[in-house]
């Protein structure tokens, strides 16, 4: 059958059948891994992952110059380190930036990923995560010497957290993080959605910073008992 | 020293780990939690499962990124391979540009070689980028889609808006490669593409963004998809339509 057979041949839906959907849309749509779509996957909390093959076959695709490789790997996690880079920075041009360069790194320097060390999705999203605020705390460098004011810690915007949660794509993750005592959420969403030093965050919250990092070690380790009850397989 | 003091430091390190974690220590502590977890099994093990509640932090965030940053990172690694002195490349750029054979696995993602790629959502795009080598791109993809229809396992279909103004032609191979053939659609504005989606049971899922002015596109489709959507959407795509479709049909 030629292309042209199949435009007479195949039949039209009904447009009002999507229409009716449009109400029900969910707000996030998970990515796919690897290319392939499963589509009767549990959004929101069944984002799926590159395995530790796929990542290893595709690292070893990238160290070949196989840029098809570098492609499912941009497909499987260019969402996560673009949405790291933008949560970080809340500038979308400044997060195209950032993740363009954090692949291009990997493209041109696979071999800094260590698979012993993690997984790909990990490694990508601290370099996002750290790079991104690498990147505002040379803005605001430059800020004090174009100001010419002095240094002070990075100060936090009073409904960062709020909008961090907000923001968020899974109810999964949003949901767990609510059922929080409010201290250790705080602590948790500011230093990680913030891009925030403990310090940084024992400062906003005019907390003792020991308190703050017992905090947030008490607050991991309930999330890792309340995402697995959720649903969501926390890698181990 | 007192056994006690001996293990306070490392009792204080220990209470760094989430914060180490989340990577919110500075680079003095970052060196003490590593040193503590070298030695200590019981630390690397609550590690790990801190990094695991990370992981899940960090695909909270996920957003469909513009198709304009695939095409970015796309453009950099061709300018690099297009880079004909050596001397000219920096230590990073001579060790790709030393191998500028893209060892594309297939004949479909070959055809890449002059097409932009968009990967969007794990579903990987390939749009006619507008030079040159254009028509041989849609000569050549054409030709590709012609055959893949004529095979076994493959799916066809066609996306039209109720009053037949619009027609998109869909082939999809029995790997799952979709061939999508425009006729002209209404060039969008800068500021908007064409967006395709999945449905399946009342949820739309994203297959990726098209552009404004698509010709031919190449993406990624499921075996377990069998209607789609096409929409208009901001040029940084959405997570879930926020326009009716403008054209719809099934895959069979």
């Amino acid at each position: 059958m030629t292309v042209t057979e199949t435009a007479r041949s195949s039949q039209t839906v009904d447009l009002q059948h999507f229409l009716t959907l449009m109400p029900h849309f969910p707000r996030s749509v998970p990515p796919f891994a690897s290319g392939s779509m499963d589509i009767s996957s549990e959004p929101p909390t069944s984002a799926p992952s590159g395995t530790s093959t796929d990542d290893a076959s595709d690292i070893d695709g990238v160290v070949r110059r196989d840029q098809s490789a570098l492609a499912r790997i941009y497909g499987r996690l260019g969402g996560v380190v673009y949405g790291m880079c933008r949560r970080v920075l809340h500038d979308d041009g400044l997060a195209q930036d950032i993740a363009q360069e954090i692949f291009l790194r990997l493209w041109n320097e696979p071999n800094r990923f260590d698979a012993q060390r993690g997984s790909l999705r990990s490694f990508l999203l601290r370099e996002a995560r750290s790079r991104s605020i690498e990147k505002v705390r040379s803005e605001e460098a430059r800020t004090m010497r174009e100001t010419r004011s002095e240094f002070r810690e990075r100060p936090i915007a009073p409904n960062a957290e709020c909008d961090a949660l907000q923001s968020l794509t899974l109810d999964a993750v949003r949901s767990a993080l609510l059922q929080l005592p409010e201290v250790e959420r705080s602590a948790i969403v500011l230093a990680y959605y913030g891009g925030h030093s403990y310090r940084e965050v024992a400062t906003a919250l005019e907390t003792p910073e020991g308190t703050i990092k017992s905090r947030i070690r008490s607050g991991l380790s309930k999330l890792s008992s309340l995402l697995t009850i959720d649903g969501l397989e926390v890698e181990q | 020293m007192t056994p006690k003091d001996q293990t306070q430091p490392e009792d204080a390190t220990r209470e760094l780990l989430g914060a180490y974690a989340l990577d919110a220590v500075d680079d003095v502590e970052r060196r003490r939690v590593k040193k503590l977890l070298a030695s200590d099994g019981a630390a690397q093990t609550e590690l790990d499962q801190f990094e695991g509640v990370v992981d899940a932090l960090g695909d909270a965030v996920e957003v469909d990124p513009p198709a304009s940053l695939w095409t970015a990172i796309q453009n950099a690694i061709d300018a690099d391979v297009a880079v004909d002195s050596p001397t000219q490349a920096s230590p990073a750029q001579t060790t790709s540009s030393s191998s500028k054979k893209w060892n594309f696995r297939t004949p479909v993602l070959a055809v890449a070689a002059v097409l932009a790629v968009f990967v969007i959502g794990g579903s990987i795009f390939v749009s006619a980028r507008q030079d040159n080598n254009v028509p041989d791109s849609i000569a050549a993809m054409t030709a590709m889609a012609n055959d893949a229809a004529s095979k076994p396992g493959s799916r066809t279909g066609v996306l039209s808006d109720p009053q037949q103004t619009m027609s998109v032609k869909v082939v999809v191979d029995a790997q799952g490669h979709g061939f999508l053939m425009t006729d002209p659609l209404p060039t969008l504005p800068q500021d908007e593409t064409y967006q395709l989606w999945a449905a399946n049971d009342g949820t739309m899922i994203s297959l990726g963004m098209l552009g404004s002015n698509p010709q031919m596109s190449l993406v990624s489709i499921d075996a377990s998809v069998t209607e789609l959507a096409l929409t208009r959407e901001p040029v940084s795509g959405s997570v879930s339509p926020t326009h009716n479709p403008m054209a719809t049909g099934s895959l069979a």
